[in-house]
């Protein structure tokens, strides 16, 4: 996909309508044999009904077994009334192992030649908190001494920039505060990516390379289904799991146990309870994106 | 694998889905009260072979006993203390010019200052014993731990420490809980180096996010 296509049928669209729209584009479509007819017509996420998407579910699904070679489900999963999520990490238990960045990595179907993770774990001198001067490639053991620990996603703003650049609406935030992406809307146009302060989104430079073996099949719209080339793609706080109740991947696979999720809507929440009872801190404050993701050290 | 229920509470009630939500698979209301809905449960894992000591008979198979095994009122270490017995041995301090034997694990009690006796029973060796003498089952040690360690055990009842497994919404499913000892060995507590995995590789496409952010 690039970014003339989109632009150009949001043009086209208006004037011939969307039989004389599809003639038009005919030509197109067979320069690109891997774009159905039907992708490129699809409207936006939020404005199909109940019915269309199941369509849309049923075709990417067929879409994934003929590519991938593996049986796949493919749900679109609502967020749930009274339900804002929040994550903390403790960056006093934190020790740089990046168990989480590889279970991203596993959970939403990255591609395996590239390592890629929603997830960076940056090292960092104890007693400065300059992202910038985190390194990501250090090799271990870990801890290592004086130094500590921070992972870094996507923080999930109140305020998101990434959001309010996007110039076809392709990314917006849901009512349970995940920032999601529809990646048969987006353009590719990597202005969300260069937004962002926390370096959170990732651009698919190519077709995710995958094993039909290593594909997690539990995917949804939203969030892990395997993304085309040529969209950006986020952390979703594994919405096809927090929004069914289950804790996220990068959580469960954490072993020192310094990540708490929970609803930020229920005072008894651990969430809550972290947010309340420890000095937390977001990244970058100053900015005002106002972060749904916090961190804390223990006294 | 056994498991101690801390919570145990009935099936989770399914509640009506408004229509408007009805989208993807069903999700319960959760602005109803908090009280109007039951909890799944919350357990705490039991590691494997807990209290139990392995070793490996000279037939070469590997056997794990009970402490009572030689601790009991007719029992081998009762009868003949030997002090090169290699599943205590780095435990217990080796007498003078006494050399551990070949494959004994060389350990120490690295936690504190503390004696055997302030966590094992003298009388019943397949218990646990806390400050004020009460005797616990090895499966209760996260209650051992919490009598000296108030912080961690605050914090990890308000799960921001130790983790856990499963779902943040009980309303939907139950939970597991590490138990102390999965990530701290009571006798070495402190959390040990490990190797990190995952390095990140080269994005052969996208030099931005090679080495630093900025
Ligand atoms: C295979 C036999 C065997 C088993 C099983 C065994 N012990 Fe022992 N234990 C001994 C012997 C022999 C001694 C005495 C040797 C010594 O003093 O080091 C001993 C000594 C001890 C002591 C006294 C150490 C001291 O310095 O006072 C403690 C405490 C102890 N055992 C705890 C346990 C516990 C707890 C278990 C179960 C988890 C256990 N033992 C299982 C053989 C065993
Ligand atoms: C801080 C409390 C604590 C102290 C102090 C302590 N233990 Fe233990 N010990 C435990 C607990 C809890 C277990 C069960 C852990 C397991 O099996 O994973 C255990 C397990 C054991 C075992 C069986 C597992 C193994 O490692 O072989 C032996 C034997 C044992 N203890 C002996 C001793 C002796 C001897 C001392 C004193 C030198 C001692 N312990 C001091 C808490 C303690
Ligand atoms: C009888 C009191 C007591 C009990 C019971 C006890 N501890 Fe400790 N623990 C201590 C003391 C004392 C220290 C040392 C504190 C220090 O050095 O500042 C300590 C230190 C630790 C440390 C820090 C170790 C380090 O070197 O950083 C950990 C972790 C720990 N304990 C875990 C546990 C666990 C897990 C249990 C239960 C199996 C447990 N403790 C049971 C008294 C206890
Ligand atoms: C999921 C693994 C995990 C579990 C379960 C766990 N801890 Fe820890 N604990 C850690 C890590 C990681 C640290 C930080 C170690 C470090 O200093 O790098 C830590 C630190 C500690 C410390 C030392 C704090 C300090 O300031 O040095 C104590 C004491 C402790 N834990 C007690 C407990 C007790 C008691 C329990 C059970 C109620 C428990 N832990 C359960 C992983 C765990």
């Amino acid at each position: 996909m690039d970014a003339s296509r989109r632009t150009a049928l949001k043009a086209l669209g208006a004037s011939l309508g969307v039989a004389g729209l599809a003639r038009a584009l005919q030509p197109l479509v067979d320069w690109t044999p891997a774009t159905s007819m039907d992708e490129l017509l699809q409207k936006h996420y939020k404005a199909l009904t109940k019915e269309e998407l199941a369509v849309i579910l049923r075709r990417l699904e067929d879409e994934a077994r003929d590519t991938y070679g593996v049986d796949v489900t493919i749900e679109d999963v609502r967020p749930t009334p009274g339900v804002e999520f929040g994550y903390a990490l403790n960056l006093s238990i934190c020790i740089g192992c990046r168990k989480c960045a590889e279970a991203c990595h596993n959970e939403n179907n990255h591609d395996r030649s590239t390592n890629n993770s929603y997830i960076r774990v940056l090292e960092m001198e104890k007693g400065s908190l300059d992202m910038g001067k985190g390194s990501v490639d250090y090799d271990g053991p870990v801890p290592a001494p004086g130094k500590f620990y921070m992972p870094v996603q996507c923080q999930q703003c109140r305020n998101p920039p990434c959001v309010s650049v996007c110039p076809v609406e392709a990314t917006w935030q849901e009512s349970d505060g995940v920032t999601v992406v529809d990646y048969n809307w987006c353009i590719g146009c990597r202005y969300c990516e260069a937004a962002c302060p926390y370096h959170a989104r990732r651009f698919n430079w190519k077709k995710p390379e995958l094993g039909a073996s290593e594909i997690n099949p539990n995917q949804s719209y939203l969030s892990n289904r395997v993304r085309p080339q040529g969209v950006m793609e986020k952390c979703t706080f594994c919405l096809h799991r927090t929004r069914k109740g289950q804790l996220p991947a990068c959580l469960e696979a954490c072993p020192t146990g310094a990540r708490v999720f929970g609803n930020l809507l229920d005072p008894s929440s651990e969430i809550r309870w972290v947010l309340e009872n420890k000095r937390v801190f977001v990244l970058k404050e100053d900015l005002g994106t106002q972060p749904r993701f916090y961190y804390f050290f223990d006294e | 694998m056994r498991a101690v229920a801390l919570l145990i509470a009935l099936a989770c009630t399914s509640e009506p889905i408004p229509a408007d939500r009805a989208f993807g698979p069903a999700v319960p209301d959760l602005t109803a009260g908090s009280d109007a809905t039951s909890r799944h449960a919350v357990t705490i894992h039991v590691p494997e072979g807990l209290g139990r000591v392995t070793f490996q008979a000279p037939d070469g198979a590997v056997h794990q006993v009970p402490c009572s095994t030689c601790h009991g009122p007719d029992g081998l270490a009762e009868r003949a203390a030997d002090p090169a017995r290699p599943f205590h041995l780095g435990l217990t301090p080796l007498p003078a010019g006494v050399e551990p034997p070949s494959g004994a694990l060389s350990r120490r009690l690295e936690h504190g200052q503390l004696q055997c006796a302030a966590c094992h029973s003298s009388g019943d060796r397949d218990r646990l014993r806390l400050a004020d003498g009460r005797e616990l089952p090895f499966e209760d040690v996260v209650t051992l731990c919490a009598q000296c360690h108030g912080p961690q055990y605050r914090d990890y009842q308000r799960g921001s420490h130790g983790g856990m497994n499963g779902y943040w919404d009980l309303r939907r499913g139950p939970r597991t809980r590490n138990s102390c000892v999965d990530c701290h060995h009571p006798h070495a507590p402190a959390y040990r180096p490990v190797m990190p995995v995952f390095p990140p590789r080269d994005r052969w496409l996208d030099s931005s996010t090679k080495t630093e952010t900025h």
